[in-house]
């Protein structure tokens, strides 16, 4: 298993990140709580989608404008989830 | 009874909203921007969805511009507290609401364009008050005594040109007046819900153009950034702290959508033949005075008018006690827009027609009203 986890802050943000992708193409996008690993300490919110199509992910946030914080790559890894980040 | 206070609050809604208003109650009353759990997130959905369709109807390109607030007046507050303050200086209209005028001055120093008999202010007097500490001009859209339409458009233009920033107060507008904060070169807009957008009461919101600096009035939970003391930083979260009215704002996407199928367009101007229709009738009651531009071009559904010598108040109690017409009588919460209209002393009958009402609305007001004045000019005759 892995997914790629696109950290948005606002949950307005994360919304319509969610459905520009999921408008885009088959990228089974959804909103999730920021996992505490990779948040700052608090709330916050991120899309979980597929990791297939970095790309086509950064291009669809280009054109429409939508600021993200960071990438992650989220894997199972011997029963826990495991996060790395995407530069 | 005969609804005309539309410029105060819509009475009725489209059915879709009171259906929408009922059934979120019951399935989308969980805390929208709180956790990630199904109940949350479909709430927040659905607000979002509403989102849309209102920047559909104002062409905003981007959701998160739009920060939810119980009423215009809130909003008011929140752009003007929030980017001016005591060193600035702004420019607004003598055609102001108090939700304007009273946080401007309590907040900051300003210079009123003056507006004429009619309401009307001219553009060009504004290049006079433009000082070097002038930051902003504020502009009703619509006046909410007199109805009298502001050129936003020619303000928004001197505004730019000379690097200042401009912010529409559309609590009458929106909804019956195209806008388009693109082409209107709007920077920052409050707007209300339950007027002529026809949604529940506690809806409103302020538009944040993306060249706009705001610091945030109201601090508090957003459901974001958690563990700081420092409000967030990205919009809508810096200026929405606290529980949002989830069911109303959901139910607000039932009344956009009808506005957006109809138009504002086609709403404006059907409450402005209403408006035409009553000055028309009132202009042969001969001890009648109507306020603002009486039946041109640039006015919407709201008439003010007088009996002459007859106390405003008086009449739309008359009005409500024998005539069942729900009118308002007053200053309207916008003295000195009474100064340039010439009521001051009296106040005026304000009607103000809205999606609902006929033209057999406004010629039942004219009948009342030609009742009143003939009685009371008999009586003021001691016939």
């Amino acid at each position: 298993m892995s997914n790629l986890i696109v950290t948005a802050g606002s949950v307005t943000t994360a919304i319509r990140l969610e459905k520009q992708l999921n408008y885009a193409g088959d990228l089974n996008a959804a909103v999730i709580h920021t996992p505490p690993a990779i948040s700052t300490g608090g709330c916050s919110y991120s899309v979980r989608t597929s990791p297939d199509k970095l790309s086509l992910i950064k291009q669809i946030m280009s054109n429409k404008k939508i600021r993200v914080r960071k990438f992650y790559i989220e894997e199972l890894v011997n029963g826990e989830r495991v996060y790395s980040a995407l530069s | 009874m005969l609804y005309l206070d539309n410029a105060a609050t819509s009475l009725k809604k489209p059915p879709g909203v009171y259906l929408s208003m009922m059934k979120n109650t019951i399935a989308n009353s969980a805390n929208s921007g709180r956790g990630g759990h199904f109940y949350s997130l479909r709430a927040t959905k659905k607000i979002y969805e509403t989102t849309e369709s209102i920047c559909k109807l104002f062409n905003i390109d981007s959701i998160e511009r739009i920060a939810y607030t119980q009423n215009a007046t809130y909003a008011l507050n929140m752009a003007i507290l929030g980017t001016l303050d005591k060193n600035s200086h702004v420019i607004i209209t003598q055609m102001e609401h108090n939700s304007v005028l009273r946080p401007v001055n309590k907040t900051c120093r300003y210079s009123v364009i003056k507006a004429d008999r009619h309401g009307r202010i001219r553009p060009a007097d504004i290049l006079n008050l433009i000082r070097p500490d002038t930051k902003m001009i504020i502009s009703t859209h619509a006046s909410n005594v007199c109805g009298t339409i502001m050129p936003i458009s020619k303000i928004s233009e001197i505004a730019h040109k000379n690097g200042l920033l401009f912010m529409v107060d559309a609590a009458q507008t929106a909804g019956c007046l195209p806008i388009d904060v693109e082409k209107d070169g709007i920077d920052l807009m409050a707007f209300s819900g339950h007027k002529g957008l026809m949604t529940p009461m506690g809806v409103g919101g302020l538009y944040v153009g993306d060249n706009v600096s705001i610091n945030p009035v109201i601090t508090g939970g957003t459901g974001s950034m958690s563990e700081s003391l420092v409000q967030p930083d990205f919009l809508p979260d810096m200026l929405q702290s606290g529980t949002l009215n989830a069911p109303a704002i959901i139910a607000a996407k039932e009344s956009a959508d009808l506005i957006l199928k109809e138009t504002p367009e086609a709403i404006g101007a059907k409450e402005h033949e209403l408006a035409v229709r009553l000055i028309n009738n009132l202009m042969n009651i001969d001890n009648v005075i109507i306020y603002g531009v009486g039946n041109d071009k640039d006015r919407n559904g709201t008439v003010a008018f007088n009996i002459r010598g007859m106390d405003s108040v008086m009449c739309a109690q008359i009005l409500n006690d024998e005539y069942k017409i729900c009118t308002r009588g007053g200053w309207h919460c916008a003295y000195p827009a009474h100064c340039a209209l010439g009521s001051e002393k009296t106040g005026a009958v304000r009607a103000s027609f809205g999606y609902f009402n006929t033209s057999h609305d406004a010629d039942k007001l004219t009948d009342a009203i030609y009742r009143i004045s003939k009685h009371y000019k008999h009586k003021k005759n001691g016939v």
